[in-house]
């Protein structure tokens, strides 16, 4: 059986720089928790809306944007600016959690 | 002195995909990152370059002929071809002095801070290649590689001063506390305040709002690479006289190259992680308990509508104006979602759509003239540096809708008069910008005390 992996979302203006940025520095503490299952996608923000139907968490680098995600939604600003990652991880961690891998 | 320049005549007969590597293992072993990731990320550097070049050169053969039949077909003398941010980018990066803007932008930001000059930490070290693509643009036009030094110094003391009279207006539009923007691109901000404040005084636009999201869905679509790749690349083609199989082919192939640029980019920015985060650590580590700013990249503001809505309603217009404008030879593709006119103006609007659209309609020239005379800087450094070569019918390259293209005009021009004591007619823009930079920050730190009223924050400074 293999676990399904879950997927979250990671998006920023042409999905490149600051989106790839978070989705490594999350990636790195995912693998340092030994978190597995694990998909992070980095995405331009225009498709945001529409992929959050298939993944279990939206790392919203412009939060306060007023828009209705299929998902729930977290602010990754943290994972910007190096200040409140510990806080932003454990928020991350929970949602995961919430989401265990299908078997 | 001599020395130093037979090394850098090295390096660029070596070529960006070697000495690139080498220099991003040689940093990353002394952030101490350990053998295996800097040698990875070396490797991964001169992959991204030598990539980017592969796409560069489908581009150029698509492209490149149908350019040179839209000139000859159409009589209009559009010979430098947009190639949008992304292989700009990777071409700056091969400038042979490029990660010296490193440590330029890590050591002033920690001087001024220790001076107190400043109250932004600006950690958004991808930009850097921002202050590099300024430094070789001043550097080949004013034949000095100190004169650019010092422009790009100016450059991000600017930044950081815009950061901190910018703080609160940017809370005000996005809702997140404490972070600011020293990205260049936000620097139009010297022609959008004044043009807001004049707007304020048209009853139509002042009393008239839209909301910008309903329409961001309705027409999100166009923003997207590989379909705004499609249709510029069969606009191209019908007037270059294609035949109906050309014309959809040229659109195919004008899509891939738009939607492979960025997919490329990604490699660079997991090739520069390894600086960026140690840059980021060792900037954070000199101040502890500190609190300041943090200045970020501009996609903390992305869910303002208005940015989306205003850049996908200019693109008709700024093909237009690359027509009608005298002297213009930039022929608009990889750069016409022109988010770094949109950008600033939806900031100093506040997210209004009418007036955010209104303001890129009028303001495009200055863009698309920056591009027209950087494009031989451009074009020279990646004839220069890049593996690719640049086929003889493809003239230019360039990049139509640049950041802060009144600050890189006016660099060159002083930096043209310091260097070659060349008397150019951009010299008046530096002027205008110069005196803008002074009059329009008065209303900037105005709009950011209103801001931060509005806000509930007691300013004490400023």
């Amino acid at each position: 059986m293999v676990n399904q992996a879950r997927v979250v979302l990671v998006a920023c203006g042409g999905g490149i720089a600051s989106s790839h940025v978070v989705k490594n520095r999350i990636k790195d503490r995912l693998e340092a928790y030994g978190i597995e299952n694990v998909i992070i996608k980095a995405i331009p923000y225009l498709k945001a809306q529409i992929l959050s139907r298939e993944a279990v968490l939206y790392v919203n680098l412009s939060p306060n944007d007023g828009i209705n995600y299929a998902c729930p939604v977290m602010s990754g600003i943290p994972f910007l600016t190096g200040f409140g990652i510990e806080a932003a991880m454990e928020e991350l961690k929970a949602h995961l959690e919430h989401h265990p891998p299908k078997a | 002195m001599e020395m130093l320049t037979n090394l850098i005549q090295y390096m660029l007969d070596l070529g960006a995909p070697i000495v690139l590597p080498i220099i991003m293992i040689l940093i990353g072993l002394l952030f101490g990152v350990g053998f295996r990731k800097a040698f990875s990320a070396g490797l991964l550097l001169g992959v991204a370059f030598a990539g980017m070049n592969v796409v560069l050169s489908f581009l150029f053969t698509s492209i490149g002929p149908a350019s040179s039949a839209f000139v000859e077909h159409t009589g209009l003398q559009l010979t430098a071809i947009d190639i949008g941010w992304a292989p700009v980018a990777a071409i700056a990066w091969g400038w042979p002095y490029a990660f010296l803007m490193f440590p330029l932008q890590i050591g002033i930001n920690i001087a001024m801070l220790a001076l107190n000059w400043t109250s932004t930490l600006n950690v958004d070290m991808w930009n850097v290649w921002a202050k590099v693509l300024t430094g070789l643009i001043v550097a080949t036009i004013s034949n000095s590689v100190v004169i650019a030094f010092v422009f790009c110094a100016i450059e991000i003391i600017i930044e950081l001063k815009q950061a901190d009279w910018s703080v609160y207006l940017m809370e005000d539009n996005t809702g997140i506390p404490g972070v600011a923007l020293p990205h260049s691109l936000f620097f139009e901000w010297i022609i959008f305040l004044p043009l807001n404040r004049l707007m304020d005084k048209i009853p139509f636009i002042a009393n008239n709002s839209f909301e910008p999201e309903a329409l961001r869905e309705k027409i999100g679509i166009f923003a997207e690479n590989h379909v705004s790749g499609f249709l510029i690349g069969v606009l191209i083609a019908i007037f270059a006289g294609y035949d109906l199989k050309g014309i959809l082919t040229l659109g195919i192939e004008a899509g891939t190259a738009l939607t492979l640029f960025p997919m490329v980019a990604t490699l660079f920015i997991t090739a520069l992680l390894p600086i960026a985060d140690g840059a980021k650590e060792f900037l954070e580590s000199r101040f502890p308990g500190r609190t300041f700013y943090i200045g970020l990249d501009w996609p903390f503001a992305a869910g303002l509508a208005s940015i989306w809505v205003a850049a996908i309603l200019n693109v008709p217009v700024l093909i237009l104006w690359s027509i009608i404008l005298p002297g213009n030879i930039v022929l608009p593709f990889g750069g016409i979602v022109a988010l770094c006119s949109t950008i600033p103006a939806a900031l100093v609007t506040h997210d209004d759509v009418l007036r955010t659209t209104l303001m890129t309609w009028i303001a495009q020239p200055l863009w698309i003239y920056a591009g027209t005379w950087f494009a031989e800087p451009i074009t020279q450094l990646a004839r220069q540096v890049g593996a690719v070569e640049i086929p003889a019918d493809v003239q230019y390259i360039s990049w139509v809708s640049m950041e802060a293209p009144s600050m890189r005009m006016s660099f060159a021009a002083i930096g043209d008069l310091i260097g070659n004591g060349h008397i150019s007619p951009v010299l008046l823009v530096a002027v205008v910008t110069t005196v803008l930079f002074f009059w329009s920050g008065k209303m900037l730190r105005e709009e950011n005390h209103k801001s931060a009223v509005k806000l509930g924050k007691i300013e004490t400074s400023d």
